[in-house]
C-alpha cells in the first residue's frame, strides 16, 4: 500500500480549540523520544496549562528496532485546568516508524480520530520487507478513522544533520510547537537546559532542528490545536516523581541515600548523586541491595538520617535487614517504587501489587508504618512526614510510589521550605541517669532514643529478642512485653490520624476507595459518574499501616464499597472463581480484614496507569442497571 | 576591624577553627534556645510547632494538637535548672556577641604575654562551661551542688581534653620586647592555635623554645604557610615577626628527628643589641639553638680534591644552615 500523500497546497488550518488534548511521541530505544515529550510537557507547564506526562517504556533495556514490543517515548496530557493522570486516549501521535504506531493502536491507546504523524521514509524503503510491513501496519490501521500524515522527517533532518537518529527528536519537537502554539523560546531554555553538559554547536544545530520542523509543520500541516493557558500565580515547580522523592529526601534534613540501582527507583540516586553532596549528604550505591539497607541502618543507629530506594526484587532482597531495623527499632525510611512483579516482573511497568508484602512481608511479629503518596506534589512533602514518624517511633517507615508516579512528570506549587524539616534527628545531651536502650512506655510502647555517641548512650544492638537494657533475652514474658511494645506504637500512631475525607458526598450508592497514584484517575471516573448522575464517592488512603481512623463509619454510609487498584484480583465470573476462593485486590483484603465490610474489589495490571474510562466502566458495572442513572 | 593588618591576615587564615568554635557555641546556644522555648510554648504554639515539624502531608492526616501532646518537644526540667540554662544562655550569648574580638588579644603595657593569654581564653572558654549546664539540663541531669560553679571563669589550666581539642584559637599583638616566649607552653595542648602579631624590635628567633615533637611552630614574616597552623591536627604556635628575624617552621608530621621535621628559610647573624629585658646573648642563645635543632646530624666528607665538603642534599636548607655554622665557629670547609 502506498504511503498516503501528504497535504499538496495547505488550506488555511483548521484550529481546534479544546479544553485538553493528548499527545505522543513513539521512537525505536535511543531515538529521543522521550526527550522530547519532556521538554513539550515542560513548557506546556510553563506556559500555564495543567500537564501530566507518562514515559512509555520498553520492557527490554535494548529491544531490537522496529517492533511494536520495542516502543519508546512520551504520552503528555495536556490541558486548560491541572491534569490528574494520564486519561483516557491520545489524540495526536507522532510516531518514528509504523511499528511503534501499532503498538500504541493495540493496546487501545488512540482516539478513533487521532491524526497520526508518521515517518514514511519506510514507505519508500529498498527493503520489501520493511515496505511490506509498512503496508500491512497502514492497512490495520485503516480500520478505524484516524488522519494519517506521512512526514518526511528523516529527508528534511538530512538537510541539517549528517545522522537524523540524533535529531528527529527536535524536528518533532518543531512540529508539537507550531501545532500546539508553544513558546519557541520558552523550548530553546528547555533544549539549552537539556543539553547543558554539551557543546554550544549541538545546542544550536538541535535549535536549528526545531525551527526546521516548526516551519515544516507551518507549511504543510493543515491543523492547530489551542488550549487555554493560566499561568500560576503561584511559583510553581515542575518535576517527575523519582526527583520530588530526591528532593524531598534533601528538605526533610536526610542524609544518606544508600541504594543499589534497580528500575524503576535508580533516578532517584542519579538525581541525588548529582546535587546531595552540595547539601551536605551523600549517595552510597553499594555492592547490594542487602548491603544497601544494611549501610543505611548502621547510618541511623550512629545519629544519621538514612534512607533507602528500591523496587519490588530489591525489597525481597532487603527483608531480614527490615526486620533488624524494626526489632532494633531504629528508625529507617524505605522507598519503595513499585514494578510490575512477581519476581523481575516488568521492570519498567506500573503496578501496586507490593502492598501486602510490604506490610506483612517480613518474617516474625513486625509492625511498622506504610504511607503511599498520591500525587508527584506528595512525592516531595511525604518524605518529610516519613523521616519525623520513623524518627518520633523508633521504626521502619515504608513508602510506596510506583513507576507511574515515578516517571510522570507534573507542574506543582514550590515548596516553601522549613529549617524545623532540616533539625537534627536527636537531642545529643547525655543521656539521662538509668535510662534505658528500650525504656518502654508500657501504654504507648514508645521510648526515647538513643545513640552510642552520646555519653552514657552504649548499648548492644541485638535482633535477638531483648528486655529493655537490649540485653539478649530468651524468656517467654520478656518476648511477649517487648513485642506488644513494638506493636502497640502502630495503635498509637493511628490514635493521631484523621479520618481520610470523601471526594463527593459522604453517602451514597458506591464508594470507591484507592490507594497511591490511582487518585486522579479514580477521582476522575467518579466525578464523571456524578455528572451522570450516579451516586458514587471516591476516598485516597495515604495511611495503609496502619490504616487511617474512622473507615468503617464512612463505609457504613455506602450500600457498596469497591477498591480500584493496580493489582491482581479475581473477576466474580471467572473460571472456578467463588466468594471463597476469590483472590481480591490487596487494599481490599486489608479492608475487610480492618472493617469486617464486604469491600468488593477491581484490579487490572495493564502495565500502564489505569484509564478513567476503564474505571468508569467498574464502576457502572458495579451499580444496579449498570449504573444508568 | 583590627589596624594591623596582619592581624587580620591572621585571622583569615584561621578562619576555619574559628568557625568550628563559632558553630559549638551556636549550635549550643540554638538547642538552649529551642529548649526553652519549647518549655514556655502554649499547646496551641506545641501544636503549630509539631504541623510544621510534620510538614504539609500530615496537614490532612495526622491531628497535630494530639501529636504534640504525646511527643513533648523538650524534657521536664527543675526550676533551678531552668535558671542555670538562661544564665548559660546568656553567656552563650555573650561570648557570640563579640565577633572577631573574641579571637583577638592584645599584651598591654604591664601586662604579660601568658596572663593575657590566659585572661582571653578563659573569656571565650566560658562558653565550655555553659554549652556543659545546657546539655546536662537538656539530659535532665543537671544538680545544682555539683554543676552550678561550671559557670565560673575557667582558665586553660582547668579546661580538660575535649575543651582543648575545641580550644578558640586566639590572635596575639605583641611588642617584641615583650614576647616572653616560655609562656607560651602552657598552652600548647589539644588543638589550641596561637598566633603572635609582633610589634616593633624583637628578639630573632623567639619561638624556638617551643618546638616539641607534636607543636607546629612558624615563625614568618609575610605569613606564609599560615593556614598550615590553622590546618594541624595538634597545638601549633606561629609569630608574624619582623623583617630580619629567623623565619622556620616546624612541622611535627615532616619526620621523626627534629632536624627533619623543622625547616629553616632564613637564619639572621647573632645579635648583637639587647631588646627590651632580653639580652644579646640571650637571643644569640635562641639563634644558636635554632641552628643546632636544624642540623643535619652527618655530613659527606669532601671528594678528593674538592675545595668544599657539601653537607647532605647541597640545595636544601639544612645544608645552608651547616654553612653557616661551619661559617660561625670559623672552620669554613676544608681549605
Amino acid at each position: 500500500m502506498p504511503a498516503p500523500s501528504a497535504t499538496a497546497a495547505p488550506a488555511p488550518p483548521k484550529v481546534l480549540r479544546v479544553p485538553e488534548h493528548t499527545v505522543e511521541i513513539v521512537s525505536d530505544s535511543g531515538e529521543g523520544a522521550q526527550k522530547c515529550g519532556q521538554i513539550f510537557g515542560a513548557v506546556s507547564a510553563k506556559m500555564g496549562n495543567g500537564v501530566w506526562t507518562v514515559e512509555l517504556i520498553p520492557a527490554e533495556i535494548q529491544p531490537p528496532p522496529r517492533v511494536p514490543e520495542g516502543a519508546s517515548g512520551n504520552r503528555i496530557r495536556v490541558g486548560e485546568h491541572p491534569v490528574t493522570n494520564w486519561g483516557d486516549r491520545t489524540h495526536l501521535v507522532i510516531a518514528f516508524n509504523e511499528q511503534v504506531l501499532l503498538a500504541r493502536h493495540r493496546v487501545d491507546a488512540l482516539a478513533d480520530d487521532a491524526i497520526l504523524l508518521v515517518e514514511d521514509k519506510w514507505a519508500r524503503s529498498d527493503d520489501p520487507d520493511i515496505v511490506a510491513a509498512w503496508n500491512a501496519a497502514m492497512k490495520e490501521l485503516s480500520g478505524k478513522h484516524y488522519r494519517i500524515v506521512p512526514v518526511a522527517m528523516e529527508d528534511e533532518c538530512l538537510t541539517i544533520v549528517d545522522n537524523p537518529k540524533k535529531g528527529k527528536n527536535m524536528f518533532a519537537l518543531g512540529l508539537l510547537a507550531r501545532i500546539y502554539g508553544r513558546d519557541m523560546e520558552l523550548i530553546k531554555q528547555q533544549i539549552a537546559h537539556a543539553f547543558r553538559k554539551k557543546s554550544e554547536e549541538v545546542y544550536a544545530q538541535n535549535v536549528a532542528l526545531l525551527e526546521l520542523g516548526f516551519h515544516w509543520a507551518e507549511d504543510n500541516i493543515d491543523i492547530r490545536v489551542e488550549i487555554p493557558t493560566h499561568p500560576s500565580t503561584k511559583p510553581q515547580v515542575v518535576m517527575n516523581g523519582n526527583e520530588a522523592i530526591g528532593m524531598g529526601c534533601i528538605a526533610s534534613g536526610m542524609e544518606l541515600c544508600a541504594m543499589y540501582p534497580i528500575t524503576p527507583a535508580t533516578s532517584v540516586s542519579h538525581y541525588l548523586s548529582e546535587v546531595f553532596e552540595k547539601f551536605g549528604g551523600m549517595v552510597h550505591q553499594a555492592e547490594d541491595e542487602i548491603a544497601a539497607v544494611g549501610v543505611a541502618i548502621g547510618a541511623s543507629y550512629a545519629g544519621k538520617v538514612a534512607f533507602t530506594v528500591t523496587s519490588g526484587p530489591g525489597m525481597a532482597l532487603k527483608t531480614e535487614f527490615l526486620g533488624y531495623a524494626i526489632m532494633t527499632e531504629t528508625p529507617l525510611v524505605l522507598v519503595n517504587v513499585q514494578r510490575g512483579g512477581p519476581s523481575t516482573g516488568l521492570p519498567t511497568k506500573v503496578e501496586q501489587s507490593d502492598l501486602l508484602a510490604s506490610i506483612f512481608g517480613q518474617t516474625g511479629d513486625a509492625p511498622h508504618i506504610v504511607m503511599a503518596p498520591a500525587t508527584i506534589e506528595e512525592c516531595f512533602h511525604i518524605m518529610i512526614t516519613a523521616r519525623r514518624l520513623a524518627e518520633t517511633f523508633r521504626t521502619l517507615v515504608m513508602v510506596l510510589t510506583d513507576a507511574n508516579l515515578a516517571t510522570g512528570v507534573t507542574p506543582y506549587d514550590k515548596p516553601t521550605l522549613d529549617e524545623k524539616w532540616q533539625a537534627a534527628p536527636l537531642d545529643l545531651a547525655p543521656v539521662r541517669e538509668g535510662q534505658k536502650a528500650y525504656d518502654w512506655n508500657k501504654e504507648t510502647g514508645l521510648s526515647e532514643r538513643i545513640i552510642p555517641g552520646r555519653p552514657g548512650g552504649m548499648f548492644t544492638l541485638t535482633g535477638l529478642s531483648h528486655d529493655d537494657r537490649s540485653k539478649v533475652a530468651y524468656s517467654s514474658d520478656i518476648h511477649q512485653h517487648s513485642s506488644a511494645m513494638r506493636s502497640r506504637k502502630l495503635a498509637v500512631l493511628q490514635s493521631l490520624l484523621t479520618p481520610p475525607t470523601v471526594y463527593g458526598d459522604e453517602k451514597g450508592d458506591l464508594l470507591v476507595v484507592g490507594w497511591g497514584s490511582t487518585k486522579g484517575a479514580i477521582e476522575e471516573a467518579v466525578d464523571r459518574a456524578r455528572k451522570d448522575g450516579l451516586k458514587v464517592s471516591a476516598l485516597q488512603l495515604r495511611f495503609l499501616s496502619p490504616l487511617e481512623p474512622g473507615l468503617k463509619e464512612i463505609f457504613k454510609k455506602f450500600k457498596k464499597v469497591m477498591t480500584v487498584e493496580i493489582n491482581y484480583s479475581d473477576d466474580m465470573g471467572d473460571p472456578y472463581v467463588t466468594e471463597e476462593n476469590r483472590r481480591r485486590g490487596q487494599l481490599s483484603i486489608l479492608l475487610r480484614n480492618a472493617t469486617l465490610v464486604d469491600v468488593d474489589c477491581w484490579g487490572r495490571v495493564p502495565g500502564e496507569p489505569l484509564r478513567p474510562m476503564s474505571i468508569l466502566e467498574a464502576i457502572r458495572g458495579r451499580l444496579p442497571r449498570g449504573g444508568a442513572a | 576591624m583590627p589596624s594591623d593588618p596582619r592581624v587580620a591576615a591572621a585571622l583569615a587564615a584561621l578562619a576555619k577553627p574559628i568557625a568550628e568554635f563559632r558553630a559549638s557555641v551556636h549550635g549550643a546556644l540554638q538547642q538552649a534556645d529551642s529548649f526553652v522555648a519549647a518549655h514556655s510554648a502554649t499547646a496551641t504554639a506545641r501544636a503549630a510547632g509539631a504541623a510544621v515539624g510534620l510538614g504539609k502531608f500530615a496537614d490532612m492526616h495526622i491531628d497535630a494538637g494530639k501529636f504534640a501532646a504525646l511527643f513533648p518537644a523538650s524534657q521536664p526540667a527543675a526550676p533551678d535548672a531552668m535558671a542555670a540554662l538562661e544564665r548559660a544562655i546568656k553567656v552563650l550569648r555573650a561570648v557570640t556577641a563579640q565577633g572577631d574580638a573574641l579571637f583577638v588579644a592584645k599584651v598591654t603595657a604591664g601586662k604579660k604575654l601568658g596572663a593575657t593569654i590566659d585572661a582571653a581564653l578563659a573569656d571565650a572558654g566560658a562558653a565550655f562551661g555553659a554549652i556543659v549546664i545546657a546539655e546536662l539540663v537538656r539530659g535532665g541531669r543537671y544538680n545544682a551542688a555539683d554543676h552550678a560553679r561550671l559557670l565560673d571563669p575557667s582558665e586553660f589550666r582547668a579546661w580538660n581534653r575535649a575543651e582543648r581539642r575545641f580550644a578558640p584559637p586566639l590572635v596575639v599583638e605583641v611588642d617584641g620586647a615583650d614576647l616572653y616566649a616560655g609562656a607560651l607552653l602552657d598552652f600548647v595542648d589539644g588543638r589550641e592555635k596561637i598566633v603572635l602579631v609582633v610589634r616593633g624590635a624583637a628578639p630573632p628567633a623567639p619561638l624556638v623554645r617551643c618546638v616539641t615533637p607534636g607543636t607546629y611552630v612558624l615563625q614568618t614574616v609575610d605569613g606564609a604557610d599560615l593556614e598550615k597552623v590553622a590546618g594541624f591536627e595538634g597545638p601549633a604556635i606561629a609569630a608574624l615577626v619582623p623583617q630580619g628575624a629567623a623565619t622556620f617552621a616546624h612541622n611535627p608530621s615532616a619526620g621523626n628527628e627534629t632536624w627533619q621535621r623543622l625547616s629553616v628559610t632564613f637564619l639572621p647573624p647573632l645579635p648583637t643589641k639587647a631588646v627590651g629585658g632580653f639580652s644579646a646573648w640571650q637571643m644569640g642563645e635562641d639563634v644558636k639553638m635554632l641552628a643546632d635543632l636544624a642540623r643535619t646530624p652527618f655530613a659527606v666528607p669532601g671528594a678528593p680534591g674538592a675545595k668544599s665538603a657539601p653537607a647532605i642534599g647541597a640545595n636544601d636548607a639544612v645544608d645552608r644552615l651547616a654553612s653557616w655554622l661551619l661559617d660561625a665557629s670559623g672552620v669554613s670547609g676544608t681549605n
